[in-house]
């Protein structure tokens, strides 16, 4: 297996609602992939999928096979109980939660939060404390920090603990979600920096999880977009950036603001994803697609739309995008 | 809010500095309120029910007895009582609130419903009832005033266990394979314990009080000197209706005064942790 990560036809589901609804997703070696898509598209629960980590009452099915370097058979995590997942979680594939802010615990020093991981994890080691020193540089963080309570630290610097967080044990697949989000423009490219060097320096291969594509612009490799629990276009993240083959991507690609451009807002993409479990016939995008047509009521299959792409619309490959009217513009009926 | 700021709060408003104060000397005379005590405070003399003298700084009783000799020996009754019913109360407030609020589910049901019902259930006949069946002595009143006043506690325990489970240090932990008991211990306990602690200083001024009302309907322990007692043999010996105000209001003024000051550093103490609660920081 080339990939490091493979997963395959995954789905989730909640009392009988898909949350996701099919999808495969390929992660080479040192790759980083870009998730991207409104809220609510699926984009956390998929992380949480290849965790494990789902709630009680979801329902996950499909493959999901993780290949670390060295190990001769992939790790199947789908067939793994939860015994077994304890083992692969943080060593293999680890996760940077949303919500720097409130994910540390205000009552103990960060040293003490970074040397638990590695304890309940490879049981009491002496080295635990030498480690948390190695950890706090790695991502640009002095050692005094270990002595420091959550709130005496800037949010930036939280943000860097939960990647510390998510290193600690030295995993090949690290899956960061929104792990900007709540960081000002300044912070947000640091912490991006840290992460392609960390990438690079220790060949993680990188899932991003964010619904903000110029983030994604900056870091990452491939971009794949979910769309109601469905993957709608998948590509290099340059050609998909310079030419979108999904409706969907060209709108996410033109709610972006330009420095030096026109001033006033982004037009917003009109109306909401559907609800989960309530997809509309045919294609999911279709109610809030200018583009759509009659054929658009039968649910286009994940095709090729040029080299090493893919898009979920039956109107492509696009040469063109047609030039919309005003009054065409917003949601059909 | 730092350990220095909590400090000032305490030393530098009179709500802090009155509360320390009485709690201090109240401290000072339940330990050696027999050593410092005038004359013995069960000795009877022919001095019946005199006025405060120079003999007598706060009178006689009906019997002769020394007012202000068993007002200082009896402090050490009332505290005690107050403080080791209040941490039976913190104890067994918070192992109920911790395990119903961690472990949600059908052990939540059952431990609500037993916090329900003692929270709705009167609970100064309760403690009547309780006093009655069993022989007074001092530490039946503890078991029993301890007994019914942790509901509080455990609701407002669970509360807040509640919104710990699902936090994201929490979930890590267990994703880890952390155990119950481990979560518990390192991350459950210590993020509660301010609010244990807030919450067992204000019932300290509620078991003071619960047992001077048990010793004044006469169910404290007899072989004890209690301030409740005090108060009991005053108004059964008609005291008050003979004009002896020396006999009626020191234990009662005692009580007030400690649970006030026990009651104002209880909300210091909430402003300390919560610093959303501060009113005013003057004086």
């Amino acid at each position: 297996m080339r990939n490091v990560l493979e997963i395959r036809d995954l789905r989730v589901s909640h009392r009988g609602k898909d949350i996701v609804s099919g999808i495969d997703l390929n992660l080479a070696r040192g790759e980083s992939l870009g998730l991207a898509g409104e809220s609510g598209c699926g984009k956390t629960t998929t992380a949480l999928a290849v965790m494990k980590l789902l709630p009680e009452g979801f329902r996950q099915e499909g493959s999901i096979a993780l290949a670390p370097e060295g190990s001769d058979e992939p790790i199947r995590i789908d067939r793994r109980t939860e015994a077994g997942m304890r083992v692969v979680r943080w060593r293999h594939v680890s996760m940077v939660f949303q919500g720097a802010m409130n994910s540390l615990d205000p009552v103990k020093k960060i040293g003490f939060q970074l040397e638990e991981v590695i304890n309940l994890h490879e049981g009491r080691s002496s080295g635990a404390r030498q480690r948390v020193e190695e950890l706090l540089d790695l991502v640009g963080l002095t050692a005094a920090v270990a002595r420091r309570y959550p709130h005496q630290l800037s949010g930036g610097q939280k943000q860097r603990v939960m990647i510390a967080l998510a290193l600690a044990c030295g995993p090949s697949v690290v899956i960061a979600d929104e792990p900007t989000t709540a960081l000002d423009v300044v912070m947000q490219a640091q912490v991006l920096q840290l992460l392609e060097r960390l990438r690079e320096e220790l060949g993680l291969a990188l899932v991003l999880i964010s619904h903000d594509l110029g983030v994604m612009a900056e870091t990452c490799d491939r971009i794949a977009i979910m769309y109601a629990g469905r993957i709608v276009e998948t590509g290099p993240m340059d050609l998909v950036i310079s030419d979108p083959q999904h409706p969907y991507t060209k709108h996410l690609l033109e709610s972006l603001p330009v420095i030096g451009g026109e001033r006033g807002l982004a037009p917003p993409i009109p109306g909401g994803p559907p609800a989960p479990g309530d997809p509309p016939e045919g294609c999911a995008f279709r109610p809030r697609c200018p583009y759509s047509d009659e054929i658009c009521f039968q649910p286009p299959d994940l095709a090729e739309a040029g080299p090493d792409r893919l898009a979920a619309c039956h109107f492509s490959p696009w040469s063109k995008w047609p030039v919309l009217s005003d009054a065409s513009k917003g949601a059909n009926p | 809010m730092s350990g220095r700021q909590a400090l000032r709060l305490l030393v530098d408003t009179w709500r802090g500095r009155f509360g320390l104060a009485v709690l201090g000397l109240t401290v000072f005379v339940a330990i050696f309120g027999n050593v410092i005590a005038p004359y013995d405070p069960t000795a009877s003399s022919l001095d019946v029910l005199q006025p405060p003298s120079f003999d007598h700084w706060l009178g006689t009783t009906e019997s002769g007895e020394d007012v202000f000799s068993q007002l200082l020996v009896g402090t050490r009754t009332s505290v005690v009582i107050g403080f080791a019913a209040a941490l039976i109360s913190a104890l067994l407030g918070s192992a109920v609130g911790i395990a119903s609020g961690y472990f949600g589910g059908w052990t939540d049901r059952i431990l609500d419903s037993f916090e329900n019902w003692f929270l709705v259930i009167p609970t100064l006949p309760l403690m009547i009832v309780l006093a009655r069946l069993l022989d007074p002595s001092l530490w039946v009143l503890v078991a029993v005033i301890g007994l019914t006043s942790w509901a509080g506690t455990g609701r407002i325990v669970r509360a807040q266990v509640m919104t710990l489970r699902e936090r994201a240090f929490v979930e890590r932990a267990r994703a880890l394979g952390a155990s119950d008991f481990y979560i518990i211990k390192t991350h459950v306990l210590p993020n509660t314990l301010p609010l244990i602690f807030a919450n067992t200083v204000l019932i300290i001024a509620v078991a003071i009080l619960s047992e001077a009302a048990l010793s004044f309907l006469g169910l404290g322990d007899p072989s004890r000197i209690s301030w409740g007692s005090m108060l009991e043999n005053a108004f059964g010996s008609g005291a008050p209706s003979a004009g002896a105000w020396w006999y009626v209001i020191p234990p009662g003024l005692c009580i007030t005064v400690l649970v006030l000051a026990v009651t104002l550093i209880g909300f210091l103490y909430e402003e300390i942790i919560n610093p959303r609660l501060i009113l005013d920081r003057e004086s």
